[in-house]
């Protein structure tokens, strides 16, 4: 057996209940690593073109990676993946906690999920066996009681277990899974194809590590050297003081802070939602992830009439400034309560604060009233609605069981040019990163292989000094964050590889340089893969690897019949921001058009931005040649 | 003699000084660097550390807005009434 990974998968088939252990060779290893890799390799092979997302024929992907359960800092996520119900595009989303390594623990790097149970049923993980179990009494459950219900009746009380709640059940199109109650593989609609799949939950759990590592004693030094250092970096010492939620005050003085549906870039009420609110008055504790120092993630109990219950997590910053500036809401119990509600019931937090906060314009501009609304009266600022509309999402009740749809489909069924406020790329919600202020994250929202997101590439002002790590990525030249040149193109796409990398190593991106927080530095990455597998690789290889799984999951979407005309930002951020520190600013149209077509040129894409033969062969990908290109390329 | 209006953004910056904002008086030929090391003896060494690399260069872990420009040039030169920002380069998550 090769170190670090156990090089089998698991094929579950819920038509069937067929359960299968494959052995997979280290040569797929090499070239996709795991997590974003593997899932898109998987994805993009055995899934037929125009498959229905909410089908049979769908597959669900857990993958680890080649260095997933290595005790150093970062390494923990778990990557899920499948044909998104939300965008129609390929789809994986990312967790933190401490599932990844115990599923790898038990003894296989992936699992697959196939056709469609007839009735509820669970996948049991345990030490290398695996049986699909009853869960008809758990069907309807949120997501904490199913949880703790099937840790009970397993007697394993460590079990982890990733679920979703009544949300996925009820095929809400951004329903996501719950990982032990709190962290989130969020985006995309993951947990709808679960629920379509009548899965209720993956459970694992190892009594014993089932891989080993190449030099231990070398991966115990590289966390070591973390411990020792992330204290001399404030941008560390930041996020584990005040969490993600730091971001509220430095983003809302720079008017990129995006509030009342992004029509602005700060919010007045912004210092009662800030991370220093947040820790004085509903922060209990801080937790952590497999391995982690920092310890970021918040644990709250809002107060009355918001009562929470601190295992399912407190808001992070996206959930802060969704259901705070971007619905004018500063009551942070009504925001931790908004939090509960979709950990509970399963849903991302990004997608529904940008549901509600569209729903709410629509409200103030005419388009829609309490008709419309079943006698709801929708407002910025009034945090019992946006409470209200958000309970009525999640249960598809009434008018929420349209923007249960997401905002793209919701403005579509709406009509009346609701189009218009609905901010979304590829029909994905966007997340709370203002575009028009960091040009950069809306070339990453436009051409993300799975729709507008924040996690695609490092953010602008990763790029306005150039320190040791960016010239490791070949970034020797220092760009301002509202440059749209080929400089910033370039930096934009050297990062892309360098996140794609990231995901597909099931790596946390703020422990990694050049996030703000980041510790480690991409040659430290390098260090990590050499020392777990025993392979003599290097940061290009690596990077090669992080544009392979880019490149197929492109090409995933390009033969879905995706073109350039989806990679394209909704009409607001060509729009001036209205107000806030930035007022006035937009994003000048001509400039990005012609940045996404250099962008692709760089990329190897043509001119739909679909990647060229020529760049799949240079990948390895002949096989996805044949399949967009047929054989005579 | 000038006066020189410093701001500190992040909460954990404004949790060392005690204060989000600060007026300090400098000599006439005083520059950025001149500035830093001010706020450094201030401040104490948590702080100090955080500003400069062990080459006494601004370490890549804080970012200086002068009157609304990033600037990386410790030599530059303060006018009376400049405003300086002193803030992390926060990219997202």
């Amino acid at each position: 057996m090769p170190y670090a990974f156990t090089g089998k998968w698991l094929r579950v088939d819920l038509s069937t209940g067929s359960i299968r252990v494959e052995e997979v060779a280290e040569e797929v290893y090499r070239e996709y690593l795991g997590g974003r890799g593997l899932v898109a390799y998987i994805l993009f092979r055995e899934l037929k073109p125009r498959v229905d997302p909410l089908s049979p024929n769908n597959k669900l992907v857990f993958a680890t990676s080649i260095i997933t359960g290595v005790p150093v800092p970062g390494v923990n996520r778990i990557v899920v993946g499948a044909k998104s119900p939300l965008t129609g595009t390929y789809c994986e989303s990312e967790a933190g906690g401490y599932f990844a390594p115990e599923l790898k623990y038990t003894g296989f790097d992936v699992v697959i999920i196939e056709g469609k149970s007839e009735k509820p049923v669970y996948l049991w993980i345990k030490d290398g066996r695996a049986e699909l179990r009853e869960a008809k009494h758990l069907w309807g459950k949120l997501t904490r009681d199913a949880t703790d219900e099937i840790r009970r009746e397993l007697g394993e009380p460590l079990a982890r277990v990733a679920c979703i709640g009544p949300a996925g059940e009820k095929l809400v199109k951004f329903a996501n899974i719950v990982f032990d109650y709190r962290y989130a593989a969020g985006r995309g609609g993951l947990g709808a194809v679960m629920g379509f799949k009548m899965l209720k939950a993956v459970v694992v759990r190892a009594t014993k590590r089932s891989v080993q590592f190449y030099d231990e004693k070398k991966l115990v030094e590289l966390a070591r050297w973390f411990y020792e250092n992330w204290r001399k970096q404030p941008g560390a010492v930041s996020r584990s003081t005040y969490g993600t939620a730091e971001l509220v005050t430095p983003l809302n003085k720079d008017g990129t802070l995006p509030t009342l549906n992004f029509r602005g870039g700060s919010f007045e009420l912004a210092d009662e939602i800030s991370g220093e609110a947040l820790n004085k008055t509903i922060l209990v504790n801080r937790s952590t992830c497999f391995a982690c120092a920092i310890r970021c993630k918040p644990d709250v109990k809002a107060k009355h009439p918001y009562e929470t219950d601190p295992a399912y997590g407190g808001p992070e910053y996206e959930t802060i400034a969704a259901f705070g500036s971007l619905c004018g809401v500063s009551d942070l119990n009504a925001i931790a309560y908004a939090n509960q509600i979709c950990n509970a019931h399963g849903v991302d937090t990004i997608s529904a604060g940008v549901v509600v906060a569209f729903a709410i314009e629509l409200f103030e501009r005419g388009i829609i009233s309490e008709r419309d609304t079943d006698g709801l009266n929708l407002r910025f600022g009034d945090s019992e609605a946006v409470l209200r509309l958000l309970n009525m999402i999640v249960k598809r009740e009434g008018f929420g069981d349209i923007l249960a749809e997401g905002v793209k489909r919701a403005s579509e069924i709406i009509g009346r040019g609701a189009e218009k406020y609905a901010i979304h790329v590829k029909g994905r919600e966007a997340p709370m990163h203002e575009p028009r202020g960091k040009v950069g994250v809306g070339l990453a929202y436009a051409l993300s292989p799975i729709g507008a997101d924040h996690l695609q590439s490092p953010h602008d002002p990763s790029f306005e000094r150039v320190a040791e790590h960016l010239v490791a990525l070949g970034i020797t030249r220092p760009v301002k964050r509202l440059d749209l040149d080929y400089n910033k193109i370039r930096a934009v796409y050297y990062g892309m590889l360098w996140w794609s990398l990231l995901d597909c190593l099931g790596i946390c991106k703020f422990t990694f340089a050049p996030h703000s927080a980041g510790v480690y530095t991409p040659n430290h990455l390098v260090e990590v893969v050499n020392a777990a597998t025993g392979w003599n690789t290097s940061l290009w290889t690596l990077l090669k690897a992080g544009e392979r799984a880019l490149n197929l999951a492109r090409a995933f979407n390009a033969r879905e019949g995706f073109s350039s005309k989806d990679d394209t930002l909704p009409e607001r951020f060509f729009e001036e921001l209205e107000f806030g520190a930035r007022r006035g600013q937009r994003i000048a149209r001509g400039e990005f058009t012609k940045a996404l077509r250099l962008f692709y040129e760089i990329a190897g894409w043509d001119s739909e931005g679909r990647p060229t033969p020529a760049k799949l062969y240079e990948l390895g990908l002949d096989y996805a040649v044949r399949e967009i290109y047929g054989d005579k390329s | 003699m000038i006066r020189v209006k410093v701001k500190y953004i992040p909460e954990l910056i404004k949790s060392i000084t005690g204060t989000s904002e600060e007026e300090i008086t400098l000599g006439e030929d005083a520059t950025l660097r001149s500035l830093l090391e001010t706020i450094a003896r201030t401040h104490g060494e948590k702080l100090e550390e955080w500003i400069f690399n062990s080459k006494r260069e601004l370490s890549g872990n804080i970012l200086l807005v002068v009157n609304g420009e990033i600037t990386f040039n410790l030599e530059r030169k303060l006018q009376d009434e400049d405003t300086v920002v002193l803030t992390i380069p926060f990219n997202g998550g």
